[in-house]
């Protein structure tokens, strides 16, 4: 048996941003014929989605893709799951390579993705919708029915069986998405941002399942994109976080962050601290890195992290700074680094950015 | 690189199960066809309507046309209805792979296609099976409609003459109809509409002999009649169906002839351009909307 669910070598996929040509109603017949006869408006340039890629995820473990928007999350997945051909490089997916042998490789994977209309027949309900992805996949029809029944309960959608996907929330069609993926039990498993639109609770289950039923009972490869850190850390035995189309880190989550050790972060509960406390504080000799999250809406609460040599040095200068700007100091606690901090350091923005 | 070593092997990469599959997805569109009561409702009006603007044009125009008809028996009822009754069906061919492309990239239905062993080929195969059991029921409608109303006698039609051009009519406008369907992705036509259908479409209802001979036609437009594979069919098909022509008539067997020929040419382009587009949809990505 091949050591590697998944492996890749130099993968590559850039997109051309040159105008595309227009379509045949927009134009008008006549125009769209000297369009293609002239094609104008052709210059462009060359986006690199995803950049000499090289990864290796060992058979049976969960694995987690973490990035900003833009990152290529989304490219690398789909170029994994046959759905994208690449520029560059290729990939084998359960030892078949996903350009020359893409029919056999879409035989070892099931994939999640995201939008809350994806393949859904609005014709169908819930039950039925599920029955006829069970059948794409040839299981039978107690094997199908059998994980109706577990991958409906998981999502907690037990109550909505006989709705059509139309009469449901957005929430609830992202959460019959991922129920759709629960079915076929392939061996390797694709999740681009799984419990993106779902409520904590159902997101929780979700995470639950992935972690205790398909990873660690069933023993599936998981491979899935996220850019909720907490998820990544509570879930995965390995991270890679790219960005730019580059992984520029690939490690289990408590390496990444021991990486960090050496430095000390202070968190600070903070009202009222507007954009120029942050970048006041930013520009302290001792502060290597200031990130700020805003707290709940319609507060001025918010929790500021600042990177430091030396907290004690660097306190007094940020106490005075916040009352300079009639910013106040809630609370100060020291504070362990987390995924966040360690793509802030080799990146230089934060994740929400 | 390292090769594989199988353990684990989903069923569904067989023929048999794609068929399957088509047809599940036909189910469904039967399905989605009568779950909306108003469209259901609406559509069958239409071939209602449609059936009695024919019939106005049999009662009024019919008349001064029968000279021109003698060779189909000299009724223009007759010959209007089964021109109708075999473009109903060869259209389908002509749009369908088209329309279910456009149906299954907007309506979402490729991504679960695509990402399985089955393919989107399943999807669009389905499509067109439910357009051809859509497009059966308006024929039925159509010939009852011309049997009881405009006294349409087919006592003498040879079927079998008949539904062998029809097939092979088939097989060459399904070339044509995969010609247009490349466009969606090779030429970027993704408004539900493209070239290749709007100009063949044109041409047929204009100088294939749909609603008139095309020999009443100028000259150069009979010439251009004749790169249709459609011309051919309704004129054979009719000959089988209104004078009892069988494969030998001379006429027939070169019509016969033209199509065979035209499905070599045509079906072959067809499947490979069919294939270059959705090779070039899985290189821009155009597969699936999710990004």
């Amino acid at each position: 048996m091949v050591e590697y669910a998944i492996e890749t070598f130099d993968l590559r996929k850039e997109f051309d941003t040159r105008k595309r040509i227009p379509t045949f109603s927009s134009l008008g017949q006549a125009h769209w014929i000297m369009h293609l006869i002239v094609r104008r408006g052709s210059h462009g340039r060359k986006i690199v989605a995803v950049n000499d890629v090289n990864i290796k995820v060992r058979r049976g473990e969960l694995f987690g893709l973490l990035g900003p928007n833009g990152a290529g999350k989304t490219t690398l997945i789909k170029c994994l799951s046959t759905l994208l051909i690449p520029d560059a490089g290729t990939a084998l997916i359960n030892g078949y390579d996903i350009i020359k042998e893409s029919e056999r490789v879409k035989m070892y994977i099931s994939l999640v993705g995201r939008g809350a209309w994806i393949g859904f027949d609005y014709g169908l309900n819930v039950e039925e919708n599920l029955l006829f992805f069970a059948k794409l996949y040839g299981l039978s029809r107690e094997e199908a029915d059998a994980r109706i029944d577990e991958a409906i309960e998981v999502v907690d959608l037990s109550d909505k069986r006989k709705e059509v996907p139309g009469n449901l929330s957005s929430g609830m069609r992202q959460k019959l998405l991922v129920a759709k993926g629960f079915l076929t039990r392939a061996p390797i498993m694709f999740l681009d941002e799984p419990t993106i639109g779902l409520d904590p609770a159902s997101a929780r289950d979700v995470r639950k399942h992935i972690k205790e039923k398909l990873n660690a009972e069933l023993k599936e490869t998981v491979f899935l994109t996220t850019h909720y850190m907490q998820e990544a850390e509570s879930l995965c035995d390995r991270v890679a976080i790219m960005h730019e189309g580059r992984i520029i880190a690939c490690d289990s989550p408590s390496t990444l962050v021991s990486r960090l050790q050496t430095k000390r972060i202070v968190e600070l509960e903070a009202l009222n601290a507007g954009p120029d406390v942050v970048s006041k504080i930013q520009m302290l000799d001792l502060v290597e890195r200031v990130s700020k999250t805003e707290g709940a809406e319609g507060t001025l609460t918010s929790t500021i992290r600042i990177h430091t040599k030396d907290p004690d040095q660097v306190m007094d200068e940020v106490i005075q700074i916040m009352r300079e700007n009639h910013a106040r100091i809630s609370a100060i606690s020291p504070s362990e680094p987390t995924l966040e901090d360690v793509f802030m350091t080799l990146t230089g923005r934060g994740l929400a950015e | 690189m390292k090769r594989k070593n199988v353990k684990f092997e989903l069923k569904g990469y067989s023929t048999s199960l794609r068929l399957r599959i088509a047809l599940e997805n036909f189910k469904n569109a039967i399905w989605g066809w009568t779950f909306f009561a108003i469209n259901f409702l609406m559509s069958t009006i239409g071939m209602l309507f449609n059936s009695l603007v024919f019939f106005i044009m049999a009662e009024y125009v019919g008349p001064s046309a029968s000279p021109m008809l003698a060779q189909y028996g000299g009724d223009y009822a007759s010959y209007i209805i089964l021109g109708i009754v075999f473009n109903t069906f060869l259209s389908v061919s002509l749009n369908s792979y088209y329309q279910a492309y456009a149906q299954g990239y907007w309506g979402s239905g490729f991504e679960i296609y695509a990402t399985s062993p089955i393919g989107v080929s399943a999807f669009i195969l389905g499509s067109v099976l439910f357009d051809y059991f859509i497009s059966s029921i308006q024929i039925a409608m159509y010939m009852a409609i011309g049997i009881s109303a405009f006294n349409i006698d087919l006592a003498g039609a040879n079927y079998l003459t008949a539904i062998t051009v029809l097939l092979l009519s088939t097989a060459a406008v399904s070339g044509i109809g995969l010609i247009a369907a490349s466009t969606f992705t090779l030429l970027n036509c993704k408004q539900w509409g493209n070239p290749v259908t709007w100009i063949v479409s044109l041409l047929v209802g204009l100088v294939s002999g749909v609603y008139f001979p095309p020999e009443i036609l100028p000259t150069f437009v009979q010439n251009l009649s004749m790169s249709l594979p459609q011309t051919y069919a309704y004129e054979a098909a009719r000959l089988a169906m209104l004078a009892g022509a069988d494969l030998t008539h001379p006429i027939v067997q070169r019509n016969v002839n033209v199509i065979t020929l035209q499905t070599l040419a045509l079906l072959p382009i067809g499947i490979i351009l069919y294939k270059m587009s959705l090779r070039k949809a899985e290189k821009d990505g155009a597969l699936t909307r999710w990004s």
